[in-house]
């Protein structure tokens, strides 16, 4: 800055230069942060608003670094109050990396959010938050600070209006204020003048500060970009190794890095481009060492090594307890139960031999010849030697069709490992041999005599690693003769399992010690005639699913090639519907997969669906708009999936709410991002607070603020209410119950009486001057008219919306029995008795009760199901009967 | 269900490509009026395929359900060998591990072992063989295909830390407060006191 530059042209508030590529950055940018979803962890969305807040701050001050330099640029030559050329250079400098930052935050975040709910992550995302909201902290006391000098001072003579303040405290900085030659106002005490002075100082410190907290959010944020990185490859590496379908996209989808590091290498400042090439060489040179130098391979190669050697020996050492034992018929045992060196040379032959012709076709193709171009143009950027932009940005497409080629490529190798090594006895987890027939988890005995495949068509596609993690193999169509036989000696090995059932059955029992600890469970429930009977009977319906899987695979496929081709067009109902086609589809993969019943939804496999479905959408650049109902979720067991847990683990820490000092911290940040300083009461603390509505909410903000309430620790720290719930325990229990089963059943009634309506009006929409009110209608044993559930819904219609949440908490907290969900939600008879109740017999009354309610133990969601069917009869009451 | 299917023919699902209906021998051989070996023999000469073709009828690609027939044939033997040696096995084994047992109640657990080693063929966890191994392999390749990828570019905001521009024009409220923090000495310290607090 210049000693005393002279001062400049006042600010016109209306007055923002900014350049069409930028606005259209800055919508956009915004725009992609601020879309939070429902399925977004509270860290992803907190860690969002923090950016939106952060970009938002950057974007604007860019506005006024480009309104300076517009207003520099008009001013005539020989002007001394022109910038100085280091100015300049820092304002242009300030105008590119906020460019950049604009395209970088949104990719970056969105390449954390494929990963959020992995534990690592998560804590970047709240660090993001954290250092964020801290500098965010610091300058508003700047802000408030330099407000305060600028009322305290005059500028040429004269005091400064307060509009005028309002626009030059982000640009008052201490430079700016000497430059400016502020003086203080005559009026102002001599005590207020020392105080002016010292509080000067305390701004200085804070603006040294504001350096190293900014950069520090930069620093957060490159680390989050690391980890977000590292985790995204492992899992799509982990799904690549499942068979999931497309799972290439979540290991790296190039086309949406490269336009950002077009960017940077071609429209970036002087110092965006070399720091661009530099970081880009790093990546190029690693890939290539890995992958046209071999390092990768030869990495895999010592480790399959290794391996080999260890298993050789452990199979050694077994095999030395065969002769020591002198066990007739040991040959057949080694023969059957161990693997001799050749067979385990062969494996590592077939594998290796295969993974260097795919390297080597890496290696080879033309694309990998552009690499050592690239990497002497980004050196001569590096050192900040002119290229060819043009030239740039083709090698730059190259680079990034290799790293798609080399991606589709060892996933198909990785897909043919799994497939070559499956079939082999002893693979890990629950292979589809001997454990798939005497699992006990759950599963009727249909299921796994289902999965007790003597031919390689009735196998079940599927198996568990060690982690849960379910692999599922791409099956092979039953309509040729050679397919339905075609795994050949692994279809062979299955049926050496099927034949030792009754084998090892025979053999368990002969031996009371190891059959009855070891063993017994497993093949007391096997019955060895009934086992080999329904197998072949299962084996017609397992030959369908293994058709229904291939069929639902390709749905797959043919919706995840629309939304990848068509991202940029495309609308958001049209997303959800392709989303929820996924889903639909890859749950049914995986349920045919695993051998289990279609017409039974299993509440792991969608909720294993649901994630994937998620993780495809955000890879390709959407947010993960695919909602699971909270009824449907699982309770967390060991065996499940990694990611599965780790999505659970985050449900369950969401359901305690955010607490109030985090709040406060949103708070803050959603005001700045409003440019406002002081919060309105919200409908949420207005319910909070005081218990009451504003007259204009509808049911969406309704619904809205009281999830919230809900969720807010202040609120569920409350004592239950007396007069909602009653004195003790006993009486709180039947009458929460009662209630929120008073209001299920009101809305149900409410809902089929429009369903029956619309049905035979053949309308969209049935008003209430369509429908006979006295025309009874039936559901169940229940028989109704709409003059009946109108009486009901007015005598709902006392209680509060405070009583409710009252009783909404008590739900999430205290779950109902089967008998107590069917006596006040269903008001019928547990175990049912007529034919045509509701529930139909105790099996099936269970079976409604767990799907709708959650499996006991696990009964989540229940206060907000309540919430959403009050919110339904109160809605009505309000639109449609005008009592509220 | 208290038949033991295991030798009785199963009813021939609907999916069933045509040329592989045999489920055992016994259908197999009633099927073809003569002795497996021989069906095998007979589809590999020419004049065996044609006698076959002719004998069971077959019109179209016959060529493809004799190939059919074919696997099935070598699928059935291969069942049948495997469950005559296995089916030898246990009984041998348990007696010699319950001779052993009352002989050397000692190393009862020890002679267990062989039997458990035939039980664990199956169970995964414990069992040594080429299954596990391949799993390995199968594991080791996710490090390699976790290499590939362009990656985020880092954020770097050095430009921006250098030039503490703050962002846009503040609310008319931040201006109402300056006015009042001027007016007291006190409150001006103390804001002083907040910045440098917050730069602690």
């Amino acid at each position: 800055m210049p000693e005393t530059p002279p001062p400049r042209q006042e600010k016109q508030p209306s007055e923002t230069p900014e350049l069409p590529r930028r606005k259209t950055l800055r919508r956009e940018s915004l725009q992609k942060v601020r879309n939070v979803v429902p399925e977004d962890s509270d860290a992803y969305e907190h860690a969002a608003l923090a950016t939106e807040s952060f970009l938002k701050r950057t974007l604007d001050a860019a506005a006024l670094v480009e309104q300076e330099l517009t207003k520099n640029n008009a001013l005539p030559l020989g002007d001394d109050k022109h910038l100085t050329p280091e100015e300049v250079m820092q304002y242009e400098d300030f105008l590119t990396q906020a460019e950049a930052l604009a395209m970088i935050l949104p990719k970056l975040l969105q390449q954390a959010r494929i990963v959020q709910y992995q534990p690592d992550t998560e804590e970047r995302l709240r660090s993001v938050f954290e250092i964020i909201h801290e500098r965010e902290i610091l300058i508003q006391n700047m802000e408030r600070g330099r407000a305060t000098v600028l009322r305290g001072t005059m500028r040429r003579g004269s005091p400064m209006r307060p509009g005028e303040i309002e626009e030059l405290v982000p640009l008052a900085t201490l430079a700016w204020m000497t430059s400016e030659k502020l003086s203080p106002r005559p009026e102002l005490s001599q005590i207020q003048k020392e105080a002016m002075s010292r509080f000067i100082g305390s701004l200085e410190i804070g603006e040294g500060h504001y350096r190293t907290k900014t950069e520090a959010v930069g620093d957060t944020f490159t680390e989050t970009g690391k980890t977000a990185d590292r985790e995204r490859r492992k899992a799509g590496a982990e799904r690549v190794t499942q068979g999931f379908p497309s799972a290439e996209l979540i290991l790296d989808t190039p086309e949406l890095s490269v336009t950002v590091w077009e960017y940077l290498l071609t429209k970036g400042g002087k110092n965006e481009k070399v720091r661009a090439a530099r970081q880009l060489k790093e990546g190029i040179r690693e890939f290539q060492k890995d992958f046209l130098e071999l390092r990768a391979y030869e990495e895999f190669t010592q480790e399959a090594k290794t391996a080999l050697k260890e298993h050789m020996r452990k199979n050694e050492n077994i095999s030395r307890w065969f002769d020591v034992f002198d066990i007739p018929g040991k040959d057949i045992l080694k023969d059957r139960a161990l693997t001799s060196p050749a067979e385990f040379q062969e494996i590592f032959d077939l594998v290796t031999k295969k993974m260097r012709g795919d390297f080597d076709a890496i290696a080879s193709s033309d694309d990998a010849k552009s690499i050592g171009e690239f990497l002497i143009q980004l050196e001569q950027m590096e050192k900040s030697e002119n290229v060819d932009e043009e030239h740039i940005r083709r090698l730059l497409a190259a680079y990034a069709r290799l790293q798609a080629h080399t991606g589709s490529v060892l996933a198909t190798l990785q897909r043919w490992q799994v497939a070559e090594n499956i079939g082999r006895v002893g693979a890990t987890g629950k292979p589809n041999m001997l454990d798939q027939t005497t699992r006990m988890g759950g599963k009727t005995l249909w299921f796994r005599l289902q999965e007790l495949a003597p031919y390689g068509v009735f196998r079940t596609r599927s198996y568990r690693a060690e982690d849960g993690r379910i692999i599922i193999l791409t099956p092979t169509p039953p309509d040729t003769l050679k397919d339905h036989l075609k795994e050949g000696s692994k279809a062979y090995l299955a049926v050496e399992a099927a034949i030792l059932t009754p084998i090892l059955h025979r053999m368990a029992i002969r031996i009371p010690l190891l059959g009855k600890r070891l063993f017994g469970r497993w093949y007391a429930k096997i019955g060895v005639p009934v086992a080999l009977a329904e197998v072949s009977i299962a084996g017609a319906e397992s030959g369908a699913a293994m058709v229904r899987m291939r069929q639902a695979l390709d749905a797959v496929e043919i919706s995840l090639g629309h939304l990848e081709t068509a991202s940029g067009s495309l609308q958001e109902p049209v997303i959800h519907r392709e989303a929820d086609s996924i889903f639909e589809h890859l749950l049914i993969a995986l349920q045919a997969a695993e051998g289990s019943s279609p017409d039974t939804p299993n509440t792991e496999l969608a909720t294993e669906a649901h994630l994937y479905t998620n993780q495809l959408l955000m890879a390709l650049n959407f947010p993960p708009y695919h909602e699971l109902s909270p009824e449907a979720v699982p309770s967390q067991r060991p065996e499940m999936s990694q990611e599965l847990k780790e999505y659970l683990q985050m449900r369950e820490r969401e359901r305690q709410g955010v607490n109030v000092a985090t709040r406060s911290k949103l708070d803050d940040l959603d005001l700045s991002i409003q440019n406002r300083r002081t919060p309105d009461l919200s409908t949420t603390d207005e319910l909070l607070r005081n218990g009451i509505l504003p007259s204009a909410v509808g049911t969406d903000s309704l619904l809205q603020a009281m999830q919230e309430v809900l969720h807010r620790p202040e609120f569920r720290q409350l004592k239950y209410d007396e007069a909602t719930l009653g004195a003790n325990e006993r009486a709180q229990r039947q009458k929460a119950f009662e209630t929120a089963g008073e209001v299920s059943l009101t809305y149900k009634k409410l809902r089929k009486i429009e369903f029956e309506n619309r049905k035979k009006l053949k309308e969209k929409y049935v008003g209430r001057e369509s429908v006979d009110p006295n025309a009874k209608t039936e559901m169940g044993p229940h028989t109704f008219s709409l003059n009946d559930v109108e009486k009901d819904i007015r005598r709902l219609g006392i209680l509060s919306p405070m009583e409710i949440l009252t009783i909404a908490r008590y739900l999430e907290m205290h779950e109902p029995t089967n008998a107590e969900i069917a006596a006040m939600w269903y008001k019928e008879n547990y175990p049912p008795t007529g034919i045509s109740s509701l529930l139909g017999g105790k099996w099936f009354a269970d079976n409604e009760m767990n799907q709708r309610f959650g499996e006991p133990g696990n009964r989540t969601g229940l206060g907000e199901k309540l919430l959403r069917e009050w919110v339904g009869v109160w809605g009505y009451e309000k639109m449609v009967l005008g009592t509220k | 269900m208290a038949q033991d299917l295991s030798t009785t023919d199963m009813p021939n699902p609907l999916e069933y490509p045509e040329g592989f209906p045999y489920r055992s021998r016994e259908s197999a051989e009633t099927k073809f009026g003569m002795e497996l070996d021989k069906v095998r023999t007979k589809i590999q000469s020419d004049e065996g395929r044609r006698e076959l073709i002719q004998q069971l009828n077959l019109n179209g690609n016959a060529d493809t359900v004799l190939e059919g027939i074919d696997l099935n044939v070598e699928q059935l033997k291969k069942k049948e060998s495997f469950f005559t040696k296995m089916l030898k096995l246990p009984g041998r084994t348990a007696k010699s591990a319950f001779d052993v047992m009352k002989q050397h109640p000692i190393i009862t657990s020890a002679a267990a072992i062989a039997i458990i080693i035939a039980i664990l063929y199956f169970t995964p966890a414990l069992a040594p063989t080429a299954g596990e191994y391949g799993t390995k392999l199968v594991q080791a390749f996710k490090g390699t295909l976790a290499k590939i990828g362009i990656g985020t570019p880092e954020a770097a905001t050095d430009a921006i830390s250098k030039l503490p521009i703050t962002g846009g024009s503040v609310p008319p409220e931040v201006v109402r407060e300056a006015e009042e923090i001027l007016q007291s000495p006190g409150a001006m310290d103390e804001l002083g006191r907040v910045i440098e607090g917050l730069s602690q």
